[in-house]
């Protein structure tokens, strides 16, 4: 660590305090945030900010209310997602000892791992929902393409939903990708990503069967963690075995230099039978 | 099996479609959540709907959480603490709505089953039971840093704190800063930590 960036790590030690709670002026916040991103010490820290308070904070009882309304919406989240599923074609998925030892993507530079196939349906089929209902909301689309109408057109003509449920992030980040049969575009949606400092974009992964990691483009998210970006591939989508997005520095990486955000199989055309 | 482990085993249950285990992981650790949620955002209705959040973040994600990564109780509190600073950063964007003071109106829900009458009289003994037990730790702690950790937990900032007290922010912030630090070795020592 240079001498700088020693003195840099040391100011924001000395905040994390104040970051924990939210009390410093937004700039800062996003400052610490991606810090945060590669340090584990001070996550570490935040980590004991939050634990000392949830210990020793006055007493504070939520009303028992609450435990009914989140019953109340799990119930009819659970209904929605039954609902909807139908009308969105799900991609043919492997079982989950299969897919990683077969594929190339490396996982030590942040390859998804895929789990959680069932939770990811049902976070799919509630992102469906939302997609829908926000189509016609302030889109906001960046990268290499910046074009309203396709995104309007990748969704309502997209013929597979990928769900983005792996993500080295805690609290994970969540998404989907919606492509249309051989095209090279699709459409990424993703949910909850941390802000990223001034001098980091978010980069989209394409991971090939052979562990070439192809970039798909730069994108940043909005103040609330959204995105949706068009995301333009060299080939075919269906050449592709995964897609993942990291945090790289503002002109974009060769390859990965941060765990996965978020990530998640696009599928397994390429792969030897098993 | 203690209670980490028995909450891992709460997590597999939601990924694997049993909701209904969502209301040990509730009780387990609501108040905790609640009490970071209170501390960062201060309005109790907005800390309940935030608290309703964290839960049902946790049954959609519960498929997503890695052992490796941390206890299931830090996890809740970086969804809590996530969801907290979003809160706040939108707060500051739009204009305040103020709620009432409590007891003079009553939330709208859509039914009134959902009329709320505060925590059940056994889930404040349970959790001043909690509290208690936790604040031994906190008492072994030198005067100096212990002063400036209940400042901080009850509601203040740094620089609040070091007004509060007469002393320099440089000194506020080194003492919190080992305080805590000390207070997490403390509660390892003595297998109380959530790590």
């Amino acid at each position: 660590m240079s001498e700088d960036a020693a003195g840099r790590h040391q100011e924001i030690q000395e905040q994390l305090p104040d970051y924990a709670v939210g009390a410093l002026p937004d700039a800062e916040m996003r400052l610490i945030a991606a810090h945060l991103a590669t340090c584990e010490s001070c996550q570490r820290e935040v980590a004991d900010a939050l634990d000392a308070i949830a210990r020793y904070a006055p007493v504070a009882l939520p009303g028992a209310v609450v435990r009914e309304r989140i019953h109340a919406q799990i119930e009819r989240e659970s209904a929605d997602v039954t609902a909807a599923f139908p009308q969105w074609p799900v991609a043919p998925t492997p079982a989950t000892t299969q897919a990683p030892a077969r594929s190339a993507p490396d996982r030590r530079l942040g390859a998804p791992s895929f789990a959680g196939r069932k939770t990811a349906l049902f976070a799919f089929g509630a992102l469906s929902l939302l997609v829908l209902a926000l189509i016609g909301w302030n889109l906001i689309l960046q990268g290499r393409i910046d074009d309203r109408s396709a995104a309007v057109t990748l969704v309502e003509d997209a013929d597979q939903v990928h769900p983005l449920s792996d993500s080295a992030l805690s609290p994970p980040a969540s998404g989907a990708v919606f492509t249309i049969g051989d095209r090279t575009t699709a459409l990424l949606v993703a949910h909850d990503l941390p802000p990223l400092a001034g001098d980091q974009r978010y980069q989209v992964w394409l991971f090939t069967a052979d562990g070439e990691r192809i970039s798909g483009g730069l994108f940043s998210s909005d103040a609330d963690g959204h995105a949706r970006v068009v995301v333009q591939a060299p080939a075919s989508l269906n050449s592709y075995v995964a897609l993942g997005v990291s945090a790289e520095p503002r002109d974009g990486s060769l390859a990965p230099t941060a765990p996965l955000a978020l990530g998640g199989w696009l599928g397994f055309n390429g792969l030897p039978s098993p | 099996m203690d209670e980490p482990e028995q909450d891992e085993q709460l997590l597999q249950r939601l990924a694997s479609g049993e909701a209904t285990a969502i209301d040990a992981l509730y009780d387990h650790h609501a108040q905790a959540v609640f009490a970071l949620l209170v501390r960062i955002v201060v309005d109790r209705q907005i800390a309940e709907d935030l608290l309703q959040e964290v839960y049902v973040r946790a049954w959609r994600h519960a498929a997503t959480y890695r052992r490796e990564r941390g206890r299931v109780r830090p996890w809740l509190f970086g969804i809590a603490h996530h969801l907290a600073l979003n809160e706040l950063r939108r707060q500051r964007r739009r204009p305040r709505i103020e709620h009432p003071p409590e007891g003079t109106a009553e939330r709208d829900w859509g039914s009134a089953a959902f009329l709320d009458h505060g925590p059940a009289p056994d889930e404040i003994v349970w959790a001043t039971l909690r509290q208690t037990e936790a604040v031994r730790a906190l008492q072994r702690l030198p005067e100096p840093q212990r002063a400036v950790i209940e400042l901080y937990v009850s509601g203040y900032s740094q620089g609040e704190i070091a007004q509060r007290i007469s002393e320099p922010l440089g000194t506020v912030k080194s003492r919190l800063r080992r305080g805590l630090q000390l207070l997490r070795q403390m509660l390892e020592a003595e297998g109380l930590s959530d790590e």
